[in-house]
């Protein structure tokens, strides 16, 4: 049976899968997937800094020193892959290791043995003890504590995808030619990795570094599969990620499996299929 | 008043002049050519034009003003090549970005913007195509996507970087009817072309480029042997260059350049 303890587990997930699949059709456009590999795991630094300068109960320190290592993550890169023209994957690979070494250093140094930040948590997440957190109210619940971060920061991505479709658009299909109308294509480009860092950060303590690129790239991915139009794959990118959050989540309940693991197997399944279907549908026209 | 100037533009990449040099005014209502073989810095000469690239000295004017006042009044056209024709995009949202304004882009498009997006569809007459995927098009139905997106944006000069690269012939002069046509309108279209077979038929002015600014003038002027050999003598290898020059000037016994001395 259903209990409130899955609805808030289930809720987490959702806000974080729909955060996630908003921004990640914008990455796999710009071919940025990994770009945003690396900011997930190079926020790692920037939060145990605030964590050790503040306490983890003041989140708006753990956000701005997540926002500020997601976007110098992304100005290393590209200082050097375009000014000195190292290798795209190589600057990213060696960006983000160096940057999450440091990271997890940092975690076994200052803050080893604290229950709220350890190096398994960063990693993997445990979206199944995320209830923990409840916030009471007068007698009734409102939530847990992620949710009370990840709902604003969906309402904050939702308004700026939908309200600023244009703009991720233009840039996203032809930087250069929104530049030559005066378009400022830096700051797009920030907007997106800033809130690329923000929903990785907040993903952290419920899937881990590792996984919260599977929300990033799967429901966006089966979503440019399916259809040719920008307003329909954003649309489509949350269907499908709500749909992969509770097949997996169900299942994960079921048979006793770790749930984020088991929900990022469930989308990879379903694009697998879509794959499968557009492949035998083609052949299918070729012959008739 | 002329559609583009440039002065003393020097542009370098990696420390290496791409441009150097570069001196000349352009008239307004013609089409124009940017001719000269790879690498003589034609595309660059563009993207230096609209401000893509930082400039090592010099400065470009744009309809006698800077190019921030002018910016809605000349139109960039890039390579084809450039774009990810997989992108998610009908043909009437390409077309319609060319209505897009810096600061206006979260308000939603007027129902102008859309009209003029459409009319422009229609001038390039690809309005049967309208809701088509950009991929699922032809080269040259592809160019004239991006030409419509600058008709939209309602420019008087438009800047092309090789717009007939990888099309056919019969497209090539559908493309040069438009272009005609846009020009009989008191439009200016620069154009960078590579090939030298189709020039002389349907350009009206010419700038002939080799890293430096060869010569530039009315293409009946300028389109000498001379001027195409010193912008493209670099190409031709030794020999030819060799026989050239004892054609010209008989075998020579002092260098050249020093003739006066």
């Amino acid at each position: 049976m259903l209990n409130l303890n899955d609805i808030l587990n289930i809720s987490t997930a959702l806000l974080i899968a729909w955060s996630c699949s908003l921004l990640g059709v914008f990455l796999v456009l710009r071919k940025m997937v990994m770009v945003g590999d690396a900011i997930s795991h190079s926020v790692l630094p920037g939060v145990v800094m605030a964590f050790l300068v503040g306490s983890y109960s003041s989140s708006s320190f753990i956000l701005i020193g997540a926002a500020v290592f997601g976007v110098l993550t992304t100005i290393i890169i590209d200082f050097l892959y375009r000014k000195l023209k190292l290798q795209e994957d190589a600057s990213i690979g060696l960006t983000f290791t160096w940057l999450f070494a440091l990271g997890v250093i940092l975690i076994t140094v200052f803050a080893d043995g604290n229950s709220h930040i350890d190096k398994d948590c960063v990693l993997f997440g445990e979206l199944g003890l995320t209830f923990l957190d409840k916030i009471i109210i007068g007698g009734r619940l409102w939530g847990t504590k992620s949710m009370m971060l990840l709902l604003p920061l969906l309402l904050i991505v939702v308004v700026f995808v939908f309200k600023g479709f244009k703009g991720f658009q233009i840039h996203a299909f032809q930087a250069e030619y929104a530049q030559t109308k005066g378009i400022s294509t830096g700051f797009w480009h920030y907007a997106l990795m800033t809130l690329v860092s923000l929903v990785t950060v907040l993903s952290f303590e419920s899937v881990g570094a590792i996984l919260v690129v599977g929300f990033l790239v799967v429901p966006p991915a089966t979503a440019y599969l399916l259809t040719k139009n920008l307003r329909n794959m954003l649309l489509l990118s949350l269907v499908i990620s709500t749909f992969d959050v509770l097949v997996g989540y169900f299942t994960a309940l079921h048979f006793d499996l770790a749930i984020s693991p088991t929900i990022i197997t469930v989308s990879g399944l379903v694009i697998f299929l879509t794959i499968v279907v557009q492949i035998t549908n083609s052949r299918f026209k070729t012959v008739v | 008043m002329n559609s583009i100037e440039v002065h003393n533009l020097t542009v370098a990449y990696n420390q290496l002049p791409v441009l150097w040099d570069v001196d000349f005014e352009l008239p307004k209502g013609q089409i124009i050519g940017i001719v000269g073989p790879n690498g003589s810095g034609k595309s660059t000469l563009l993207k230096a034009i609209m401000g893509l690239f930082p400039l090592s000295s010099g400065y470009v004017k744009v309809l006698d003003s800077s190019l921030e006042q002018m910016r809605s009044s000349i139109a960039y056209v890039p390579q084809r090549e450039t774009v990810d024709w997989n992108f998610p995009a009908s043909v009437k949202d390409v077309v319609e970005m060319g209505r897009y304004q810096p600061g206006k882009l979260f308000r939603k498009l007027s129902n102008v913007d859309k009209q003029l997006a459409v009319e422009a569809i229609e001038k390039v007459k690809l309005t049967p195509f309208m809701d088509r995927q950009i991929g699922q098009l032809s080269g040259g139905q592809q160019q004239r996507v991006f030409i419509a997106r600058a008709l939209a944006q309602g420019a008087e000069v438009y800047l092309m970087d090789e717009p007939f690269i990888g099309v056919d012939v019969a497209t090539e002069k559908a493309i040069m009817d438009l272009l005609q046509a846009m020009r009989d309108e008191g439009k200016t279209i620069i154009l960078v072309h590579h090939d030298l077979q189709s020039v002389t038929a349907n350009f009206d002015y010419l700038v002939m480029l080799n890293t430096r600014l060869v010569t530039h003038g009315p293409i009946q002027e300028v389109l000498t042997a001379e001027n195409l050999q010193s912008t493209y003598g670099g190409q031709l290898n030794l020999f030819s260059q060799l026989q050239q020059l004892i054609q010209t000037k008989d075998f020579p016994i002092r260098e050249k350049g020093f003739e006066d001395k």
